[in-house]
């Protein structure tokens, strides 16, 4: 399953890199469970933008059920 | 937890214990949950509640002489509730619903011998389940000494309707002319009653011996007697049905082929283990009917209401959590074994194991010593040991409990000293919410023992609350190991949490409370209009500490104002058992409740009970703002934040160093934060040294980024088990701080799409 | 209203096995009761036949697969599987003729009385009944907005006494939660929350909450049962 979660404001530059991020798949991981998602990434080093709503949303939601919280 | 721990868990808890009438009752009708649903004006489900356990209900519930009012714990507060009466006008108010289910049919016979009260309940019973059954009675027809009865007492049709229905149930009534020994010699089934509650023949009452007072069996097989009371005892009719009962689960015994005693349990006759708590009751007095035999609905509904509803709970009135929850610690108990029963990776009580607030009331509240600190406890270290805790469960408190064990942490002599008769162990949240107050107790533990020397750390209650045993292991030889190496002086310490670890779990160190020394310098304080003084949870078993603390107060003049939970019995604020990292809006309820239990302004001598219930904006003080006028802190003072406590324990052991911070390279940074954005961070329990530190990364060439066009910055690091995002503007040369956020998930892969 | 597992969110999520975990349950399954090739094996609602043509890889020939729905087994039958439509409380089989009785998913969906005493008849003395499901963790019943598995998940005794009382013996119970975890891990990543997915699913704000209220009053959780039917 693949899934697309590109904040609406894409105007972000890596410092270390001076590279506009461009959308790449990225593998988040938890408790042994792999999640492939496509978000803002440098295209040079590979950072990954990770936004606070997706942070505070999602990512917090899948955080508390893998846990079982 | 094995099954057989269950069962002594479940069986410590006695809400589920039959109320007194209950166990009163010979045929277990359950007199509590009629009552309450007679009050409620509920009659028809009043009689449904008859209906379940009374057999031949017309007969029964008009007749009965409700032996169940002598055990009424009603009886000392304006007489027992009149359940006789109340059964009574019930009955004549509501009609039977008619058609009673039959199990399927059943090969064996059943042959009864006298048609009294006992032989028709055998009837009643043994048909209900099936078993085709012959009574035998005399010309005049079914009914024996209650056909004698007066038309007000059992009406003619109320008995013929119970017969009737006797006959739907696959009944069948043989007239004889006389009930001798050769009825019984001739055919008797595959098992045969004789009921004595009836005209026998003397050649046929000369044959039966005594039966067996349990289950009423002769020894003859497949033989049994009841119905023997006498013709003037107060009870006669419902010990005759009561045998005729008994009798019949017997028979269905033995003709199933089962013991008749294994595991049988006895009539109760009043006895029960439940507790109800009658010191709140007021007294109320019978109502008294206008017609003497006979209740109005409204009468009745009165005395209904009269009903205490007796319960236990005693555990659950005081205990914000284990009300939450909706029930009582014997489901609790299973709700746990459940927990842990099944083969693998079950977490359905996790958040409910995690937030008792271990603080030991309900132990104390309990007639029998219920433990639910025991019990989550030990669910707590099974979670651990079977790596099935959630990692965020206790993640923050852990992270505090290791700063404070390591970069905060110190031990020394006192200044100019080589070693210590004493060492002062503050505990580390008075070192991080007040260490000011710290250093002014310190100076006061000098001026009594000048050899007293001062140790910075945490006892490593979080890692024993969070069940993590390994760790706390480590940490209890770490602190036992740094004793040692100050030469084993007496430790004491001013944190109750502190005291109780230490004494509990390093019994070789003397330990005592500063509380219980001659702290008072004589120096007039402000007085004060009377304290609501709680005692800290963990004081809960260490009366010479609180009384020390209310020496202390009267020998300062300070007045405190009553309190009902406090001494033995006092409550959590919220933080113990790391309940506020489980379930933070629970611990809001419960500081919540605590700080509602009086007016005006509380005092404790725990900063963390200090700073928990200051949360809800209640005034609290410290024992030190009295002990200490010129360090005092105002009562409404917001309590410390995250950072701030943590700030607050390196400072304390810079001054006790008597020299300069050494700052991490992070500290040099200059932040600004305004006040919302604070509040976010302590919402989201991010330390300002945690934005320092993914700040100092990213200068460092950490993950960083920018925005395009309007000069927002943002950087990210992974601090621990968590990942940090900070996003900022760089206003000349300081950091303004926008937005804080964290993840626990990892990022891995990347790459172009 | 479409039953859950037809919705084009959870079809779209869950890919072709159309339960939680995909076929990992059908593996332990396999090691446990350990089929061999001469076993005669019957797929219970069968649904597009994902664990059919597992149990073929593993070599097992004699399976046939049941299922209600028509759409189902009819993908089912393209992939030249031995189908058959029919309501899984009267199997058009002989008695006592099976080795092995795999039943994932689905039985919380049928009337589950009847069925498990259809599949005690329809099992040799000693063959095995290989049954997973959602069950209730706090033991509550939930009133659920849409017929789905959840809706008919009791808690783990109830579930092991009907079995009991239908004639088997119970010889194996797992707690597989964690699968159903990931399952509503995906969900919420596709969807945004499980509010998002239930309002997917229903199309209605109202019966979303429903639904999440329901799912937090019962939790579901997956279980993996080995019943043997008794001698």
């Amino acid at each position: 399953m693949s899934l697309r979660f590109l904040p609406q404001d894409m105007n972000w530059i890596c410092r270390p890199c001076r590279e506009p991020l461009q959308p790449g798949m990225v593998e988040l991981h938890y408790m042994g469970n792999v999640f492939k998602v496509e978000l803002p990434v440098c295209p040079k080093c590979g950072a990954v933008l990770i936004a606070e709503e997706l942070a505070l949303g999602r990512m917090l939601e899948v955080e508390q059920l893998l846990e079982d919280k | 937890m094995e099954q057989q721990e269950l069962r002594h868990w479940e069986a410590r808890c006695i809400q589920e214990e039959p109320p007194l009438c209950r166990a009163g009752c010979p045929l277990g009708v359950d007199g509590r949950s009629f009552a309450r649903t007679m009050a409620r004006e509920d009659l028809a489900g009043a009689r449904a509640i008859l209906e379940k356990t009374m057999p031949l209900i017309g007969i029964v519930g008009r007749l009965c002489e409700a032996p169940c009012e002598q055990y009424c714990l009603r009886r000392e507060f304006g007489g027992s509730i009149a359940l006789g009466g109340l059964e009574r006008l019930c009955l004549s108010s509501v009609p039977g619903r008619g058609k009673i289910l039959r199990l399927p049919a059943r090969p064996k016979k059943v042959r009864i011998l006298g048609s009294g009260p006992s032989s028709l309940t055998v009837a009643f019973d043994l048909a209900k389940k099936g078993y085709p059954v012959v009574l035998l009675h005399l010309a005049d027809g079914p009914g024996a000494w209650l056909r004698d009865l007066p038309e007000s007492a059992l009406p003619t049709s109320v008995l013929q309707e119970e017969l009737a229905r006797l006959v739907t149930l696959g009944v069948t009534f043989q007239p004889v002319a006389d009930l001798d020994a050769s009825l019984y010699a001739t055919d008797a089934g595959d098992a045969c009653y004789i009921g004595q509650d009836d005209a026998l023949t003397p050649d046929l009452r000369t044959m039966l011996e005594a039966p067996d007072p349990m289950t009423f069996a002769l020894a003859g097989p497949g033989l049994f007697t009841g119905g023997l009371c006498s013709v003037g005892h107060p009870y006669r009719l419902i010990t005759d049905v009561s045998q005729g009962r008994e009798a019949a689960v017997s028979i269905d015994r033995y003709l199933q082929g089962a013991s008749l005693t294994a595991s049988r349990v006895p009539l109760r006759h009043g006895q029960t283990d439940l507790f109800t708590e009658t010191k709140d009751v007021a007294v109320k007095m019978r109502i008294v009917a206008a017609d003497p035999a006979n209740f109005t609905r409204q009468e009745a509904v009165a005395e209904a209401d009269r009903c205490l509803d007796c319960q236990c709970l005693e555990c659950v009135k005081h205990c914000v959590y284990l009300a939450e929850y909706g029930a009582y610690p014997k489901t609790y108990a299973r709700r746990v074994y459940n927990n842990s029963a099944i083969v693998k990776g079950i977490h359905q009580a996790n958040r409910f194991i995690n937030s008792c607030a271990l603080c030991g009331q309900c132990e104390t509240l309990c007639p029998k010593n219920f433990s639910m600190a025991e019990l989550c406890l030990d669910a707590r270290r099974l979670m651990v040991r079977e790596n099935r805790m959630p990692a965020s469960a206790h993640w923050f408190a852990l992270l505090e409990m290791r700063a404070a064990a390591s970069e905060t942490a110190l031990v020394r002599h006192a200044p100019d000293k080589t070693s210590s008769q004493v060492i002062f162990f503050p505990g580390c949240q008075l070192a991080g919410i007040r260490p000011d107050q710290t250093l002014r107790l310190y100076a006061r533990l000098r001026e009594l023992q000048a050899e007293t020397g001062i140790w910075l750390d945490c006892c490593g209650a979080p890692a024993h609350w969070a069940g993590r045993e390994e760790e706390f292991s480590q940490f209890r030889d770490r602190l036992a190991g740094i004793w040692d190496s100050m030469g084993r002086p007496q430790v004491l310490t001013a944190c109750s949490t502190c005291l109780k670890i230490f004494r509990e779990h390093l019994p070789e160190i003397t330990v005592a409370s500063v509380w219980t020394l001659p702290l008072t310098t004589g120096a007039k304080g402000v007085s004060r209009p009377a304290l609501a003084l709680t005692d800290p949870c963990t004081s809960r078993h260490d009366p010479a500490t609180r009384q020390a603390v209310r020496a202390l107060l009267t020998a300062m003049g300070q007045e405190l104002a009553p309190l009902a939970m406090s001494g033995e019995l006092t409550e959590c604020c919220g933080f113990g058992g790391l309940m506020e990292g489980a379930d933070p809006a629970l611990a809001r309820k419960v500081t919540a409740a605590r700080v509602a239990q009086a007016n005006g302004v509380f005092l404790t001598y725990c900063a963390m009970c200090r700073d928990q219930l200051a949360k809800t904006g209640k005034p609290v003080l410290h024992l030190l703002d009295l002990l200490f006028a010129d360090t005092t802190h105002p009562a409404d003072e917001a309590p410390a934040s995250l950072s701030a406590r943590r700030a607050g324990r390196r400072l304390l052991k810079a001054k006790s160093l008597e020299e300069l911070p050494t700052d991490e390279p992070w500290e040099k940074l200059s932040l600004t934060i305004a006040a919302p954005v604070a509040a976010l961070l302590e919402e989201r329990r991010i330390l300002v040294d945690d934005i320092r530190q993914v700040l100092f990364h990213a200068a460092g060439g950490g993950a960083s980024f920018e925005h395009g066009a309007d000069g927002r910055r943002l950087a990210s690091a992974r601090l621990g088990e968590v990942t940090f995002w900070v996003e900022y503007r760089l206003v000349s040369e300081s950091y303004h701080i926008e937005r804080c956020w964290s993840h626990r998930m990892t990022i891995g892969g990347g790459g172009e799409s | 209203m479409k039953p859950l597992y037809l919705s084009t969110a959870v079809r779209a999520g869950l890919g072709s096995a159309l339960r939680p975990g995909g076929t990992t349950l059908t593996k332990r399954i396999l090691d446990l009761a350990a089929p061999t090739a001469n076993s005669m094996v019957v797929d219970a609602g069968c649904g597009s036949g994902a664990s059919m043509e597992l149990l073929k890889d593993y070599g097992i020939r004699r399976i046939v697969g049941f299922d209600i729905d028509p759409q189902l087994a009819g993908e089912a039958r393209q992939k030249g599987l031995d189908i058959a439509l029919a309501d899984l409380a009267r199997l058009p089989l002989p008695d006592s003729c099976l080795d092995l009785v795999l039943c994932e998913c689905v039985w919380n969906l049928t009337d589950k009385k009847r069925v498990t005493s259809e599949f005690a008849r329809v099992l040799r003395p000693g063959g095995y009944l290989a049954l997973t499901d959602i069950y209730s963790r706090t033991g509550k019943t939930a009133t659920w907005p849409l017929p789905c598995c959840f809706a008919g998940a009791t808690d783990l005794a109830t579930v092991t006494n009907l079995f009991t009382e239908a004639g088997f013996t119970v010889e194996l119970l797992e707690d597989h939660s964690p699968l159903l975890n990931k399952t509503a891990a995906e969900f919420v990543f596709t969807h945004g929350s499980l509010q998002g997915f239930w309002q997917a699913v229903t199309g209605d704000a109202h019966l979303a909450t429903a639904a999440c209220s329901a799912a937090a009053a019962s939790r579901p959780g997956l279980f993996l049962l080995l019943a043997r039917r008794r001698e």
